[in-house]
C-alpha cells in the first residue's frame, strides 16, 4: 500500500479535531459548573418524559404537603373547639347531677345554661382563614343562628311551641303550675323535634351536612371537617336551651325534675358523641401528619431519581476536561510544528 | 544522428520541462483549494526524436467520490432536520429540574402539572378566591403555552417550505451549470484537449447538488455524466437537465398540506411520491414539514382537545349536550368535533378569566357557559368541592387520542403530555447522534477523497527540484552542443587552405 496524504487533509484533520475538542470542552465546562448534562433533554432522549413525570410528581406532592398545612390548621381548631365544648358540657352535667332533687340552685343552673348556649353558638360559629369551620361545605355563611339575636327563628320556634302547649309564655308566673308529666310530655313531643331534621336546618343551622374532604397524600382522601349539623351539637343545643329558656327557676319541683333529668340524659349522650368526634378528628390529624411525613420521604426518593437521571459524575467530567486541555494544547503545538515542516523552508 | 538532431531533442526536452512546470504550478495553486481540486499529471512520452507532453490526466477515484456524495447528502438531511428540531425543542425548553426544586421547562407537560397543582390547592380551599385566580391564571399560561407551541410548529413548517423552495431553485441553477460544463467536457474529450479543470468543476457542482438532493451518477464513454436522484428519478441525462418544480405555500395552518416537489413531472416528496428521495437537504426539509412537525402538531392538538373535554360541563338540570367549560375555543358554542388545530385556538373562557372581567369562582360552581342549567354548586356553598374533585378526577382519567400523534392512543393527559416530551426529545437526540455520525462519515470520506486525488505540496516541491535539475542538465546539454559546434567551426577555420 502506498502511503499518500494530501496537504489539505493534513491541515484540515488538525482543524477538525481542534474544533471538535473545543466544543466538547465547552459542553464539559457547562456540565461541571451546573452538575447536570449540558442538554438534559437531548441526553435523556426518550427518557425525558420520565424525567418530567418525576418532577411533576414531586411538585404534586409538594402541593399536597402545602394544602395539608391548611388542613392541619382546620383540624387543630376543630379539635380545640370540640375539647372546650366537652369540658363545658361536662361541668354543666356535674352541677345538674349535684343539684338533683332540689330547686334551690335552679337560678344558677338556668344562668349557666344561658351562658353555655351562648358559648356553644359562638364556638360553632368560629372561623379560620375566613371560613366557618363547622359550616360543612357552606363555609361562607355563619352556621348557627344566634338564639339571643333580634327576632331569632330558633327562639321564636321555642316560644311558640311553649305558648301553644301551655297557653302562656316561659316568663309568665303560670309556669309554676306546670306538672311534671305535662312538662315531660312537652319536652318529648313538642320541644325535642325543634332540634332535629328540617326544624334544625331551617331555624338553627345554615351549615351544610356535607363535610369537607381533602386529598391528604397522593392516594388518600380524608374527611377534614365536622358539620354543625352533627347530633352532638343538636343534643347540646337542646339541653342548654331546655335549662336556659323554659322558665327553669320558676318551675315546680316535679317539672324541674323532668327538665333536669332530660337534660342530664341529653348531656351524657352529647358528651359521648363529642368524644367520638374528637377521636375521629384525632385519627385524621394523625393520618395527615403521617401522610405528610411519608410524602416528604417520597419526594426525597423522587428527587434523587431526577438527580440520577440528570446529573453528571463531576469526577468524570473534570478528568475529561483535563484530558481535553492536554489534547488541545498538544494540537496547538503540533499545528505550529507542522507549519515549520515544509520542504519550502529548506529550498 | 547529427549534432543538430541532438540540439532539437534537447530543445524538445526544454519544452516538455516547461509544460510539466506549468502543470506543477497548477497543482501547487490547487493544493490549498478548499473545493475539489484533483492532482494533475503530465504524461510525457519519449520518442527517438525527443520528448513531449502527450496529455494531462487527473487523479480520480470514482468509488471514493460516490461515497463522499452520499455522505454529503446524508449529512445535509440530518443538518436540515436538526435545525428544525432545535426550533421545535424551544417548545419544551430546559427540562432539568434537579438543581432547582421545580422544572424551568415551558413544555405543555410542565405547564399542565403547574395547572393541576393550582387546581389541587384550590380544591383543598375552595372558598379562597385568590387560589381560584391562581388556578385560572395557571390555566391561561397553559393555554398560551399550547398556542405558542402551535405557532412554533407552523413557523417550522413555513421555514421548511421556504427552504424547499430555495433548495429547488439551487438545484435548477446547479443543473444548468452542470449542463454547460458537461457539454465542454464532451466536446473537449472529442477533440483531445485538456478537460481536467472542467472535470473538477463538474465534480464541484455534483458535490453542491448532493447537498441539496441525494444523487447517483453514471459516466458514459464520451465523457458525459448522467445524474439520477437516490430514488432513481432522472435529473440529467443525454446532455439535457430535467426541470425540478415546486409551488411554495406561504402560510401554514394545522390543516395545510405542503405541495410536493416534482422532477420532470414525477413527485419525489410527499405521500404521492412513488420514488421518494431519501437524502439531501430537500429530503430533510420535506420530512420536517410533512412528518415530524405534523406529528408534533397532532400531539399538541391532542393535549388541547383532552383539556377541553376534561373541563366540559354537563347539564345538571334537564338534558342537553356537554358544553365547553374552563377551556374553549374562541366563539365556540359546542364542544369541538375534531382536534385538528385546537392547540392554536385553545383559550380560557372569558367568563372565568378575571383579566377579561370574568369570575374565577365559576371554576368551582360550574355554569361557565352561562347556562344556569349547567351550574353544579346549586346550594351556592362557598366550600363546594364536588365539581373541583370531578375536574381533578377527569384530568387523571385515561382519554382517547388520535393515532396521528404517533404515541399512545389511550392515556391520561399528564402521561400523554410527558410522552409527547419523550417523543420530541427522542427525535432530537436521535438526529443529534445521526448528525454527528454522518458528519464524521463525511469527514472521513472527504479526507479519503483528498488523500486519493489531492495534492501533496512537499511531493510537488521535490518534483520541482527534479524538473529544475532536468532543466539545468538540458540547458547544459544545449550549451555543450553549442560548444561542440563552435569547436567544429573553429577547427575548420584553422585548417590550411
Amino acid at each position: 500500500m502506498t502511503s499518500y496524504i494530501s496537504t489539505q487533509s493534513i491541515s484540515s484533520a488538525m482543524r477538525q479535531s481542534i474544533l471538535q475538542m473545543q466544543s466538547e470542552l465547552a459542553t464539559s465546562e457547562t456540565e461541571l459548573s451546573t452538575g447536570d448534562y449540558a442538554d438534559v433533554g437531548q441526553t435523556l432522549g426518550v427518557q425525558a418524559g420520565e424525567d418530567i413525570s418525576l418532577q411533576n410528581q414531586v411538585s404534586y406532592l409538594q402541593t399536597v404537603t402545602n394544602t395539608n398545612q391548611t388542613v392541619s390548621t382546620r383540624l387543630g381548631t376543630t379539635q380545640t373547639a370540640l375539647a372546650s365544648l366537652q369540658t363545658i358540657a361536662q361541668n354543666l352535667l356535674n352541677s345538674v347531677i349535684e343539684n338533683t332533687g332540689s330547686t334551690s340552685n335552679a337560678g344558677v343552673i338556668q344562668a349557666t345554661g344561658q351562658n353555655d348556649l351562648q358559648n356553644l353558638i359562638s364556638t360553632l360559629n368560629s372561623s379560620a382563614n375566613g371560613d366557618y369551620i363547622f359550616g360543612g361545605t357552606n363555609t361562607g355563611q355563619q352556621p348557627i343562628t344566634d338564639y339571643y339575636g333580634p327576632s331569632a327563628p330558633n327562639k321564636s320556634a321555642v316560644d311558640s311551641a311553649f305558648l301553644a302547649t301551655f297557653g302562656f309564655s316561659q316568663t309568665n308566673a303560670g309556669v309554676a303550675t306546670i306538672s311534671g308529666a305535662n312538662m315531660q310530655s312537652f319536652l318529648d313531643n313538642q320541644f325535642a323535634p325543634l332540634f332535629q331534621g328540617t326544624n334544625w336546618t331551617s331555624d338553627w343551622s345554615a351549615a351544610s351536612s356535607q363535610a369537607l374532604t381533602n386529598q391528604i397524600s397522593g392516594t388518600q382522601t380524608a374527611t377534614t371537617s365536622v358539620s354543625a349539623n352533627n347530633t352532638a351539637f343538636q343534643q347540646l343545643a337542646q339541653a342548654y336551651t331546655m335549662l336556659a329558656d323554659l322558665g327553669t327557676q320558676s318551675l315546680s319541683s316535679s317539672a324541674y325534675e323532668a327538665v333536669t333529668s332530660t337534660a342530664q340524659t341529653l348531656l351524657s349522650s352529647a358528651i359521648s358523641n363529642l368524644t367520638q368526634l374528637q377521636a375521629n378528628v384525632g385519627l385524621v390529624q394523625s393520618d395527615v401528619s403521617s401522610a405528610t411525613n411519608q410524602m416528604s420521604l417520597q419526594m426525597n426518593i423522587l428527587s434523587t431519581q431526577v438527580s440520577n437521571l440528570e446529573s453528571v459524575n463531576p469526577y468524570e467530567v473534570s478528568t475529561r476536561i483535563t484530558d481535553l486541555q492536554t489534547q488541545i494544547e498538544t494540537s496547538y503545538s503540533l499545528t505550529s510544528q507542522l507549519q515549520q515542516l515544509s520542504l519550502v523552508k529548506y529550498l | 544522428m547529427s549534432l543538430s538532431s541532438a540540439a532539437l531533442i534537447a530543445q524538445s526536452g526544454l519544452n516538455t520541462i516547461t509544460a510539466e512546470s506549468s502543470v506543477l504550478s497548477r497543482n501547487i495553486t490547487g493544493a490549498s483549494d478548499t473545493s475539489i481540486y484533483s492532482l494533475k499529471t503530465a504524461n510525457v512520452i519519449t520518442t527517438p526524436y525527443g520528448s513531449q507532453v502527450a496529455s494531462i490526466t487527473r487523479a480520480t477515484n470514482q468509488a471514493v467520490f460516490a461515497s463522499m456524495l452520499s455522505a454529503t447528502s446524508a449529512n445535509a438531511t440530518q443538518t436540515a432536520l436538526s435545525s428544525g428540531l432545535a426550533t421545535l425543542n424551544q417548545t419544551i425548553g430546559d427540562i432539568s429540574g434537579s438543581s432547582s426544586s421545580s422544572s424551568n421547562s415551558n413544555s405543555p407537560a410542565t405547564l399542565l402539572s403547574n395547572f393541576t397543582n393550582a387546581l389541587q390547592s384550590y380544591e383543598a380551599s375552595p372558598s379562597d378566591a385568590s387560589l381560584a385566580s391562581a388556578a385560572v391564571s395557571a390555566a391561561t399560561t397553559l393555554a398560551q403555552g399550547l398556542n405558542g407551541a402551535a405557532t412554533t410548529v407552523a413557523q417550522v413548517r413555513e421555514q421548511a417550505d421556504a427552504g424547499i423552495a430555495a433548495s429547488v431553485q439551487t438545484i435548477n441553477s446547479l443543473l444548468t451549470q452542470f449542463q454547460s460544463v458537461n457539454t465542454q467536457i464532451v466536446n473537449g474529450t472529442a477533440t483531445g484537449s485538456d478537460v481536467t479543470d472542467a472535470q473538477d468543476t463538474r465534480d464541484n457542482i455534483l458535490n453542491q447538488l448532493a447537498q441539496q438532493i441525494g444523487v447517483t451518477t453514471i459516466a458514459s464513454a464520451n465523457g458525459s455524466t448522467s445524474i439520477y436522484t437516490d430514488s432513481g428519478v432522472t435529473l440529467f441525462q443525454g446532455g439535457v437537465a430535467r426541470s425540478v418544480t415546486f409551488t411554495p405555500t406561504n402560510a401554514y395552518t394545522p390543516a395545510t398540506t405542503g405541495n410536493a416537489v416534482y422532477v420532470d413531472g414525477v413527485p419525489i416528496t410527499g405521500p404521492s411520491a412513488t420514488m421518494p428521495i431519501t437524502s439531501g437537504t430537500l429530503a430533510g426539509l420535506a420530512s420536517l414539514r410533512d412528518n415530524v412537525s405534523v406529528t408534533y402538531q397532532a400531539q399538541l392538538d391532542g393535549i388541547a382537545g383532552g383539556l377541553i373535554s376534561a373541563f366540559a360541563e354537563s347539564p345538571q338540570i334537564g338534558t342537553g349536550p356537554n358544553l365547553p367549560g374552563l377551556f374553549t375555543t374562541p366563539g365556540a358554542t359546542s364542544l369541538p368535533i375534531t382536534t385538528t388545530g385546537l392547540a392554536s385556538q385553545i383559550t380560557v373562557n372569558a367568563s372565568v378569566d378575571p383579566t377579561q372581567g370574568g369570575n374565577p369562582s365559576l371554576l368551582r360552581d360550574g355554569g361557565i357557559s352561562g347556562n344556569p342549567n349547567y351550574v353544579y354548586n346549586t346550594a351556592g356553598n362557598s366550600s363546594y368541592q364536588g365539581r373541583l374533585s370531578q375536574l381533578l378526577n377527569n384530568l387523571s382519567t385515561a382519554q382517547t387520542f388520535s393515532p396521528a400523534g404517533d404515541i399512545t392512543t389511550s392515556a391520561n393527559l399528564s402521561d400523554y403530555a410527558s410522552a409527547s416530551v419523550s417523543w420530541l426529545e427522542a427525535q432530537v437526540s436521535n438526529v443529534s447522534s445521526q448528525s454527528s455520525y454522518q458528519s464524521t462519515l463525511l469527514n472521513t470520506a472527504t479526507t479519503a477523497l483528498s488523500n486519493s486525488t489531492g495534492v501533496n505540496l512537499d511531493n510537488q516541491m521535490s518534483q520541482m527540484l527534479d524538473l529544475e535539475n532536468s532543466y539545468s542538465a538540458t540547458a547544459k546539454l544545449i550549451s555543450t552542443i553549442d560548444n561542440m559546434f563552435t569547436t567544429l567551426l573553429t577547427d575548420f577555420q584553422s585548417l590550411p587552405a
